[in-house]
């Protein structure tokens, strides 16, 4: 299920709120029927959109949360090689599962490829938010083998851990040591609630309002393909689809911290204004924070992080950009976008920052920036050599400067990419600065029964589909 | 299940990446930058400051879950529609619970289509939506250009050599194979390139009389009929075409049928027709794919003066009849089809046995309000349409001993035409 659908709208929330405070909070008050419940709404949620993969999730609870039952068990009976053991058989158990459904395909296709031989590529659909809740389970495996957290004594508990609806699908990655104490006791209120419930619909308005108007307008430079495009219109199209992606990204941060929230729970924040970093450095140091501190964590501090001589450090950058960038997904693009990142990093961070910083501002955001926006082609191109055409319409190889196509798109959506660029950036700050607080709250009061009218005008309409009988 | 309670204010910290690691390890992701300016906070800071009560916030989440709990009874309360006249189609329906759908997901897939096509208001909240999009300066919608003076323009197609010269091949063939037939092409314009100042601004445009002109140069053995020219040159060029649909209107014919009467030397002199509107409530294909409802057209009939008598055939349907016009159609959403009720393979009129020309028509739908103009004028038409027609022109044109062949076409629908070369085996 998703989000910013009719279902989940107007029939999973309001009945999973009405049971969750009715059953939960206000008759039995006990956090084990509150868990119960979520646990229940968060797989009918997974199962809405996966009705066979759920097993596999499932599996994967049940697997990793007797491991980690045993693991503590056998520290207790100080036997370092048994917990080792186990440790070992459950991380190459979640690394199996997911790299078999989601790299199997790619490397068969490219041992095919390489070796001429005739293997058939298994074309298994991806299990949907495998990436995310395998991630999760592996934080708890990890820190538990590290001593630092205790296992978890309730399987029920254990299973909302891993699949609570607001952040299953696509993230926030929350770690284990982060939240256990939230799934043994919280408390809701009327603030979480309320607080919740606006930036719920916050970042139901950065999905339906910004990232999928957006999305078409990137759809649709795209579908018209590299051959006729000129920079302008290349431009407009990155453009669009760099804020695209924030949005929905970061809509979705949004939309799961906030549901979070309605249900008492607090999540990491996510992302902090991306598009106003002045470095790239700075830039990962806002987007999607928690799978970078996930990776800082579990792979960089690991492998000895950055005390090491520079060439060991910078072999560690290159593993977990490496990492990052085949977490996005199962094609080259995706490698070549991490290894992007990581080299740029790299120079960033030993050879240029003493030279960038010596940059006015506005050069160094716009040099950030561009850089971003280049990763995205690589991020969003159905392959690596369309990402270079693309990014050589960018920088007008072989095309025209601007054609009346672009200038279409570019007047056509002015309006919603004004709108956009100023949402990207931390405006509510600014506003907040030159109204009082007081003023800017009653404007919020008007402001989110409003964007959730918009978000429905906009969620129904999206699914108008009228039948063209005659289209001749 | 009570060891895991701590208190969690001492438990919990901020998302302090890149900070330090949680385990207050000094090894750090990235360099640590050099005395940072305080970053602008996140508009809602759940962590690290105490949560205030704010008042206003707390109301207006109340407002807005009033307001979900209202949409969702509504919803549910309200009955569910069998058929969509703006969308054009029959709205999903409850579905039903079985074992089997769930375990593939048809269960899932059809109730999120239910609980959408059933949304209560959903009519009003498409239209408010294409309301937004207009005003935030939108000018495509669903492949719909919204033009000045609630024009809506369908986008011109290009000129794919490829695809063209195909067709182009199939047409010269059947000239040459038959020398003694007269032949005939008469491609129209579209709205985009008469009324090209009422389409959007920087819209992308073609010169559709270039394209004719090209199509009509590498057409052997065919008269081509200019209709760019005259529907250019119309006094009144905006009552030409619909507002909300693709074809062109009676006023275009007015001006469109007397050049193809005067190239196909018929004689018109003896006949005298009327325009009769039918119906001021048409929204037509451009006004239901783009969901702008504002504006409606009005749709005329030509009625001969003296009236006509002839005898309509629908070939493969096996139907025949006295008129050409079906107005059943008036009262449904496509009411240009009241010309033929819509488009069929093949149509033989027997119109005027006094006349000695046999004609044949290859066309798309911009003919059918055309056609009942040509009916006095021939012995027999026969009106194929390529999309549909799946039998030999040429036997058809060597049994009815056919004189004269005219394809009749708008030039969007023939640039992108690839019926022609696929079906029409000559």
């Amino acid at each position: 299920m998703v989000f910013s659908s009719a279902t989940f709208i107007i029939v999973f929330l309001p009945v999973t709120m009405i049971l969750y405070y009715l059953l939960g909070v206000t008759i039995t008050r006990s956090v084990t029927v509150k868990n119960i419940i979520l646990l229940i709404a968060s797989l009918v949620f997974y199962a809405w959109g996966e009705p066979v993969y759920i097993i596999l999730m499932l599996l994967s609870i049940c697997f990793n949360f007797f491991i980690g039952r045993d693991m503590e068990q056998a520290r207790r009976y100080r036997n370092p090689g048994k917990v080792k053991a186990l440790f070992i058989t459950s991380v190459i158990f979640n690394i199996g599962v997911l790299g078999f459904f989601k790299y199997a395909n790619f490397f068969l296709t490219n041992i095919a490829v390489l070796t001429g031989l005739p293997i058939k590529p298994l074309n298994l659909p991806l299990p949907v938010g495998i990436s995310f809740y395998t991630f999760q389970i592996m934080s708890y495996i990890i820190d538990l083998y590290n001593d630092k957290i205790k296992a978890q004594r309730s399987l029920a508990a254990f299973a909302l851990y891993v699949s609570l609806f607001p952040q299953l699908i696509a993230g926030p990655i929350v770690k284990y040591k982060d939240i256990c104490d939230q799934l043994m006791f919280r408390k809701e209120s009327w603030v979480m609630y309320s607080k919740g419930f606006n930036r719920f619909i916050i970042g139901l308005s950065k999905k339906l309002l910004l990232a999928n108007t957006l999305g078409s307008i990137y759809a649709s430079v795209q579908a018209a393909g590299t051959a006729e495009m000129s920079m302008l219109t290349a431009w407009v199209g990155i453009i669009c689809y760099t804020m695209q992606i924030y949005f929905d990204f970061s809509g979705y941060s949004d939309m799961a911290i906030g549901l979070g929230g309605m249900f008492g729970f607090e999540f990491c924040e996510n992302f902090n204004y991306p598009y106003i970093a002045l470095s790239v450095t700075d830039f990962w140091r806002r987007w999607h924070m928690s799978l970078s501190s996930w990776f800082r964590d579990y792979v960089y501090i690991p492998l000895g992080g950055n005390r090491c001589k520079v060439p060991r450090v910078i072999f560690n950058l290159m593993v977990v950009w490496l990492l990052t960038g085949f977490w996005h997904g199962a094609a080259w693009n995706f490698v070549f976008w991490g290894i992007y990142y990581g080299v740029i990093l790299i120079l960033e961070k030993y050879l240029l920052s003493p030279l960038l910083d010596k940059l006015p501002k506005i050069v160094r955001w716009l040099l950030t920036i561009v850089v971003v926006m280049v990763g995205w082609v690589f991020f969003s191109a159905p392959s690596l050599g369309e990402a270079f055409s693309y990014i050589g319409a960018m920088f007008g190889y072989a095309v025209s400067v601007v054609d009346s196509n672009g200038l279409f798109i570019l007047f056509s959506n002015f309006g919603l990419i004004v709108i956009g660029a100023i949402c990207s950036t931390p405006v509510y700050m600014l506003l907040s600065g030159i109204f009082n607080e007081k003023r800017l709250s009653k404007v919020i009061l008007a402001a989110t029964p409003v964007l959730l009218i918009l978000c429905i005008i906009f969620m129904v309409s999206e699914t108008y589909n009228p039948f063209l009988y005659f289209r001749f | 299940m009570k060891t895991n309670q701590v208190n969690r204010r001492n438990v919990r910290k901020a998302p302090d990446f890149p900070m330090s690691g949680s385990n207050n390890a000094p090894v750090q992701f990235t360099e640590q930058p050099r005395a940072r300016k305080p970053e602008p906070e996140l508009p809602y800071k759940p962590v690290k400051k105490k949560n205030r009560v704010n008042i206003y916030e707390c109301l207006s989440a109340l407002i807005a879950t009033v307001l979900l709990f209202a949409l969702a009874v509504l919803s549910f309360t309200s009955k569910d529609r069998e058929y969509s006249e703006n969308e054009n189609r029959y709205l999903a329906q409850k579905p039903l619970l079985s074992l089997s759908s769930i375990e593939d997901g048809k269960f899932m897939k059809d109730t999120d289509t239910y609980l959408s096509d059933q949304f209560v208001f959903r009519d009003q909240l498409v239209s408010t939506r294409t309301g937004i999009d207009v005003f935030f300066g939108k000018r495509e919608i669903n492949g719909v250009y919204v033009g000045r003076k609630h024009f809506l323009f369908e986008k011109p197609s290009e000129y794919d050599e490829k695809r063209v010269s195909k067709t182009i091949g199939t047409m010269n063939a059947i000239s040459a194979n038959n020398p003694n037939v007269r032949s005939y092409v008469a491609i129209a314009p579209n709205s985009s390139e008469v009324l090209k100042k009422l389409m959007p601004l920087n819209a992308p445009t073609q010169d559709q009389t270039e394209q004719i002109k090209k199509v009509y140069s590498n057409l052997t053995g065919y008269t081509g009929i200019d209709l760019c020219g005259p529907l250019k040159e119309a006094e009144e060029p905006e009552t030409l075409y619909y507002k909300t649909d693709h074809h062109w209107t009676a006023a275009a014919v007015d001006i469109a049928f007397p050049v193809i009467a005067g190239s196909m030397q018929l004689n018109t002199s003896g006949y005298t027709y009327e325009n009769i509107p039918v119906t001021n409530s048409f929204k037509g294909t451009l006004a239901s794919s783009s969901g702008i409802f504002s504006a409606s057209d009005t749709i005329s009939v030509p009625a001969y003066k003296p009236d006509i008598m002839y005898r309509v055939t629908y070939v493969n349907e096996g139907k025949t009849c006295n008129t050409v016009f079906d107005e059943s159609k008036l009262d449904e959403k496509s009411k240009y089809e009241v010309f033929f009720g819509g488009n069929f393979a093949q149509i033989n009129i027997e119109a005027n046995p006094l006349s000695d020309r046999v004609l044949v028509i290859v066309k798309d739908s911009y003919a059918n309000s055309l056609i009942p103009l040509l009916i006095p004028h021939f012995k027999k038409i026969i009106i194929v349409d390529p999309r549909y027609y799946n039998d030999n022109l040429q036997t058809t044109i060597d049994q009815e001993e056919v004189t004269d062949i005219l394809w009749l076409y708008n030039a969007n629908t023939f640039l992108n035409d690839t019926s022609i070369t696929g079906k029409l085996s000559y």
